[in-house]
């Protein structure tokens, strides 16, 4: 579903402006709601303001602070995340198999996304742009000691429509183990681990990341 | 693909050299095209939006691909700067060019498309080339043809490692004889007897080998370490798909 705010036309809290011109409606992507109830305005600035305020406000046009706000306010306000599956590097005597991967794809925001993985001294750097929702795979991960597990890479999520951007770092693991994720300030908890389950060789369990931090009483991460 | 994606596919290539995921006879291939003024002959029809017009840079050609079969774009490298990018990335589709030529010449199958195939190990043209190999079915499918080739070349190595260990024991021999040392003589003939007897050994375990990975698996103990050639291919076949 989409996950964006229109720029133009209609806004309702609830099911009155119409599909996608909803801000229950977006935030039933991060949080259980349902779109036809009614919901303060004050209830929806402060949840807006913690969960998708800033990176979710491509625009700039959310009030960060103070208790005013109105319906323009949350014009192009957009939620968007992120699935992904790993395939650990082959655990060899000198992990340098350099054949982990990382498959992705977004979700919700306007369905036109940009991914980039980038190794922080290695020089990889590799950009996919799938198709809407299809899925887009980095290859090569890993190799020489060094750049095998426990090495980060920087993992740039793009929403094109809306430039709206969040970044996780991302390790690769070795054979059964060690693959994961952590948070940043944009998306997924400043710090907080993730790790993928079921980890092999072949792809394994989806994690799935939105953008800004989780609220606890809402859709999982992880 | 919506109206939004093939514009902005279309613009992309327009300043980059680009990857395209796409879909064709029910495999996927990552494929490298453009639209770079510099690197085209000619203009891009792009009037039928049900397609895209793109300059394959292997064939040196425009091609149009169903929108609906194209999965998405690759660019690798750094993309911050592009004409460094697009010249790095002309410079891979350089040496690839060079090296589908040369395979080309050697492999019957159209190496240009499967070159670029997302489930083919490109080590896998090599491994045909080294051991003549026209089509990849007969290595994925363990044909005669293939096996009969590789236990060729096989044979040939182990004949040429079991020279030289025939040749060292020579001259281990002839020291030993000039040093007057009755006891070592007998050992090395002893040793030397067992690499006599070994051609038998070998002819009946490659001829008991029913696959490529098999054959790559094997090397007699005795004749220990096998060359380093022989044994990259090891690593290189997977066996695992099928064309």
């Amino acid at each position: 579903m989409a996950g964006r705010i229109p720029t133009s036309g209609s806004i309702s809290i609830g099911d009155a402006a119409g599909s996608g011109r909803s801000l229950n409606e977006l935030r039933n992507i991060k949080r259980s709601t349902t779109t036809n109830s009614q919901m303060a305005m004050s209830t929806l600035r402060d949840w807006f303001r913690t969960y998708v305020d800033p990176t979710g406000d491509p625009s700039s046009n959310f009030p960060g602070a103070g208790n005013e706000i109105s319906f323009s306010d949350f014009r192009n306000m957009i939620i968007f995340g992120v699935q992904m599956e790993v395939a650990n590097e082959s655990d060899t005597v000198y992990d340098n198999s350099a054949n982990g991967q990382l498959r992705i794809n977004g979700i919700n925001g306007t369905e036109d996304f940009t991914f980039r993985l980038q190794g922080i001294t290695d020089g990889y750097d590799t950009t996919i742009t799938p198709s809407g929702t299809n899925d887009g795979t980095f290859t090569g991960l890993g190799g020489n000691a060094q750049y095998s597990t426990g090495y980060d890479y920087t993992l740039t999520c793009t929403d094109d429509t809306t430039s709206a951007a969040f970044t996780l770092t991302f390790q690769i693991g070795l054979g059964s183990s060690n693959a994961q994720i952590t948070g940043t300030t944009t998306a997924g908890g400043n710090g907080t681990v993730y790790t993928f389950g079921s980890q092999g060789t072949s792809f394994g369990d989806t994690m799935v990341i939105y953008i800004e931090e989780r609220d606890t009483s809402g859709t999982a991460y992880g | 693909m919506t109206d939004n994606y093939r514009n902005k596919l279309i613009k992309k290539m327009g300043e980059a050299i680009v990857y395209i995921t796409y879909t064709a006879d029910g495999e996927e291939y990552d494929r490298p095209f453009t639209l770079l003024p510099d690197l085209i002959d000619g203009a891009p029809d792009n009037s039928n939006e049900q397609n895209v017009s793109c300059w394959d840079l292997i064939d040196d050609k425009f091609v149009s691909i169903n929108r609906d079969d194209v999965l998405g774009y690759t660019m690798v490298g750094n993309t911050d700067d592009l004409p460094a990018y697009n010249q790095q990335n002309l410079d891979l589709v350089k040496e690839d060019k060079k090296q589908i030529k040369e395979l080309g010449k050697v492999i019957d199958d159209n190496v240009s498309q499967l070159f670029y195939r997302d489930n083919i190990n490109r080590k896998e043209f090599f491994i045909m080339k080294r051991f003549g190999i026209k089509k990849l079915s007969h290595l994925h499918n363990n044909t005669k043809t293939a096996l009969t080739k590789i236990k060729n070349e096989w044979k040939k190595a182990l004949t040429a490692r079991k020279q030289e260990v025939t040749d060292l024991l020579n001259n281990e021999k002839a020291d030993a004889e000039k040093a007057g040392d009755d006891a070592m003589v007998k050992d090395l003939e002893t040793i030397e007897k067992t690499f006599t007897d070994i051609d038998v050994t070998v002819d009946k375990e490659l001829a008991e080998l029913k696959t490529v990975q098999e054959i790559f698996n094997y090397w007699p103990n005795l004749l220990l370490p096998p060359p380093k050639e022989l044994l990259s291919y090891k690593g290189a076949y997977t066996g695992k798909y099928n064309s």
